[in-house]
């Protein structure tokens, strides 16, 4: 809000309009005026106002469609409803067009007083947190962006050096040396992954993927995750099995990032597995849902630590997940996906039993 | 063909200094530019018999100018460029299961960062022997 607040004034009748100018011209404020809807929609175009007073009866355009212009123009600013009326009915239907406030005609020179005053106030908290609001985003732009950078480019850069280390192109290089280099390497992979997950995980949000949506064939989906984990769950010796219901169910969403669910949640029950075990991902379809079941005979999840495992960076530390390395954010990132596709995702365990996780998506509508 | 030449193009030190040691491994001969203006002062002195570029460089993808004014330099035009992405390393911003390569302008091979030696040598001879037979193509 600049220093003056402008007041716009919008009545077909005069009398109003200046003992309305008079009052608050006193107050310092910028006033503009109009005396009709379509007069009034040119200047808070042009003006800007701050706070705009709005008689609900007018010829032409009337109040209320005026204030509907407003709220696409700028929600921000602040209306106040003049009317002669005052009912129940017309202070329900404005107020759902984000009327601020209300006169009711004749109103005294302080009434009008303290209805904008309180009525600028509000404009100033709203614009000042509409500020603040980009500014955090601002920050957290920012901040993505330092990550990558800062820390990816380095990283990769001594990864390059280690591999022209390692073939042996800067000199010879013996069998011991070449597995440290290795481990080195696989360090740095593992920070990579770390970067890019959470990387990932800050894009996630709803509104940003909401854009990308389109009709996913969630079996589809999951048949080609299963093919792609096929070789880690052979390696583990754990068998996949699937149970897809008949049909095929869509959901409205992005393809990509339902696929990086799965594959989380997928890898997770084939890492936290035992050997010999099973992987079973069942689909079925009720009440307008789709249900994804992935349940493993695996490890289990103890009751006390079943609570964090949605947390960003928690990891059951025990005997049996002490070898599999993970970053801690596969699930939170699980999490946001689902939820981001208006779903949800629900966990049971039993400590050396195993775990299940049940998705629910809301299927795509025809 | 007698060692061939290659002029890097990359303003990441740490790149250049990595691609210079395999391609010299090699018995390529090997010239550097730091950024697109070295580049073409480089061009000027000699015609390499490849170049490779990264795309990232300066303030975006300066790359991109550099690689699209030199396939329309009917003198330059022949020499295939070898991109190097590090778009997702750089940007973090990537279309999974798209190719990273955006096909709007003509470019001969690309190769993502971080590169594995070997494959970078055997997309530069690959490059350096069809390059008599591929036809320069513009878009």
């Amino acid at each position: 809000m600049a220093e003056q607040a402008t007041i716009l004034i919008v009545d077909d009748e005069k009398v109003v309009r200046d003992s309305c100018y008079r009052v608050l011209n006193k107050d310092g404020y910028r006033i503009e005026t109009a005396t009709n809807g379509d007069n009034g929609l040119q200047k808070i175009r042009k003006a800007k106002p701050d706070l705009v007073l709005v008689d609900l009866m007018m010829p032409g355009m009337s109040g209320m469609e005026l204030l509907e212009k407003i709220e696409e123009i700028d929600p921000n600013i602040v209306s106040v409803v003049i009317t002669g009326y005052a009912t129940i009915e017309t202070a329900v239907a404005a107020m759902k067009r984000h009327t601020y406030d209300f006169l009711q005609k004749p109103f005294t020179p302080d009434q009008l007083r303290i209805v904008t005053d309180r009525g600028l106030e509000r404009r100033k908290l709203a614009l000042q947190s509409a500020r603040l609001q980009r500014e955090k985003e601002m920050i957290r732009e920012n901040f993505i962006s330092l990550v990558s950078h800062q820390l990816r480019s380095p990283l990769a850069s001594v990864k390059q050096y280690l591999v022209v280390i390692r073939d042996g192109f800067t000199g010879d290089v013996s069998a011991s040396q070449k597995e440290m280099i290795r481990k080195a390497g696989a360090y740095i992979d593992q920070l990579l992954k770390l970067i890019n997950d959470w990387l990932d995980m800050s894009r996630i949000e709803a509104a940003n993927i909401k854009e990308e949506f389109e009709p996913v064939a969630i079996d589809d989906i999951l048949s080609e995750i299963m093919e792609l984990l096929k070789p880690l769950a052979e390696t583990r010796k754990i068998s996949l099995e699937k149970h897809f219901c008949d049909g095929v169910a869509e959901v409205h969403g992005n393809r990509e990032n339902l696929k990086q669910a799965f594959t989380n949640l997928l890898s997770n029950g084939i890492h936290y597995n035992k050997e010999g075990g099973t992987v079973t991902v069942s689909s079925t379809e009720q009440n307008g849902c789709i249900e994804v079941d992935i349940s493993d005979t695996g490890i289990g999840i103890s009751q006390e630590n079943l609570h964090f495992i949605f947390d960003e960076f928690f990891r059951v530390n025990s005997k049996e997940t002490r070898s599999v390395t993970g970053s801690g954010l596969g699930l939170p990132i699980a999490k946001r996906i689902i939820e981001a596709h208006d779903g949800t995702i629900k966990v049971v365990s039993e400590l050396g039993k195993g775990t299940t996780f049940s998705i629910l998506l809301p299927k795509a509508k025809r | 063909m007698n060692t061939p030449r290659i002029l890097i193009i990359d303003d990441d030190p740490a790149f250049v200094e990595v691609t210079k040691s395999i391609l010299e491994s090699k018995q390529y001969s090997v010239s550097v530019a730091h950024n697109a203006d070295e580049g073409f002062d480089r061009l000027n002195e000699e015609i390499p018999d490849a170049i490779i570029l990264d795309i990232m460089m300066g303030k975006g993808a300066e790359g991109f100018i550099f690689a699209r004014k030199i396939k329309k330099n009917p003198r330059l035009a022949k020499i295939p460029i070898l991109v190097l992405t590090s778009m997702r390393e750089q940007t973090g911003f990537f279309i999974p299961g798209e190719p990273i390569h955006p096909k709007f302008f003509p470019v001969d091979r690309y190769i993502e960062k971080p590169i594995e030696p070997q494959v970078l040598l055997d997309e530069i001879e690959r490059l350096i022997d069809g390059r008599s037979t591929d036809a320069a193509n513009t878009c």
